[in-house]
């Protein structure tokens, strides 16, 4: 992946670049690049958690630990562009929604008493409606079984913002492939959802 | 639902949100003629994707935000009706 932007000592340190060296083996840059990605999340992580339900749990601080900690797992993955690296990210994201979704359903039904600390950035906007994570997850999961491409346009969308063009890079198909299984996703997670009680 | 019953929904269900609102129930006529099963799912994705949709429009995380100079390429696109990445890419 090359950059076209270089430092005045000679070296590329834009994301991009860093990325595309990542795709090449560069452990070094991987060191370098974590944390950066860190900061940046760190930054922003509690004000685009925009729809949680108004009791969520989930700090901000705990959100960042955790992808984190994923992301660091995964020292493998062949992150070849920006857009892959935001589809990792989408799956990341999913993952700890829903691993939090469940944790706080579990401490309900053992009758665990959440002490709500909310930063209130990630309350939900005026006038928008929660999200249930949950449902939406699930949801997400029995589309997969009927199109598993169609399920990861949704994945790659709603949990990472990725645009039809990303869309499209990461999943090496034409825009317009993704436009049409989107609009009919979108469409069966409608009725999907208005079946949740 | 079945992957079976998916697969032939997909391409009916593209080539009848391309046509006029008018021509819509006499094409689904046609295409599923006594497949009772077939017109009602095609039917109600057809409703759905004329509705709004709510939540489904906006992602969860922006994660553009993460990378200031991805968050100013596509901050401002519409993720509303028409989905992801339709919107006018700013500069």
């Amino acid at each position: 992946l090359a950059s076209t932007r270089s430092t005045a000592g000679g070296q590329d340190t834009s994301i991009t670049a860093l990325l595309g060296q990542l795709s090449e083996g560069n452990r070094e840059v991987e060191a370098r690049l974590i944390p950066q990605i860190y900061e940046e999340l760190r930054r922003v992580a509690g004000r685009y958690m925009r729809f949680e339900r108004v009791n969520h749990t989930l700090q901000p601080t705990a959100l960042v630990n955790e992808a984190y900690t994923k992301l660091i797992q995964e020292p493998h993955v062949p992150w070849k562009s920006r857009a892959h690296f935001f589809a990792t990210a989408s799956r990341l994201m999913r993952h700890i929604l829903v691993d939090h979704a469940r944790a706080r359903r579990a401490g309900k039904r053992g009758g665990v008493q959440h002490q709500v600390t909310l930063a209130e950035d990630i309350l939900p906007a005026p006038g928008q409606s929660p999200i249930d994570v949950l449902a939406l997850h699930e949801a997400l999961e029995r589309l997969t079984v009927l199109d598993p491409r169609q399920g990861r346009i949704v994945e790659l969308h709603f949990f990472g913002s990725l645009s039809f063009e990303e869309i499209a890079a990461v999943l090496q198909v034409s825009e317009r492939t993704v436009k049409r299984d989107w609009r009919m996703a979108r469409a069966w997670l409608k009725l999907e959802l208005s079946k949740e009680p | 639902m079945t992957p079976e019953m998916w697969q032939r929904l997909k391409p009916l269900f593209d080539a009848a949100i391309e046509k006029p609102a008018a021509e819509r129930e006499r094409f689904v006529d046609e295409v599923c003629g006594d497949d009772i099963e077939l017109k009602k799912e095609l039917t109600a994705l057809l409703k759905a994707n004329d509705e709004q949709t709510g939540y489904i429009d906006t992602p969860v995380v922006n994660l553009g935000e993460w990378l200031p100079e991805r968050g100013r390429r596509w901050h401002g696109q519409s993720l509303r009706s028409d989905g992801p990445g339709t919107g006018t890419h700013r500069a």
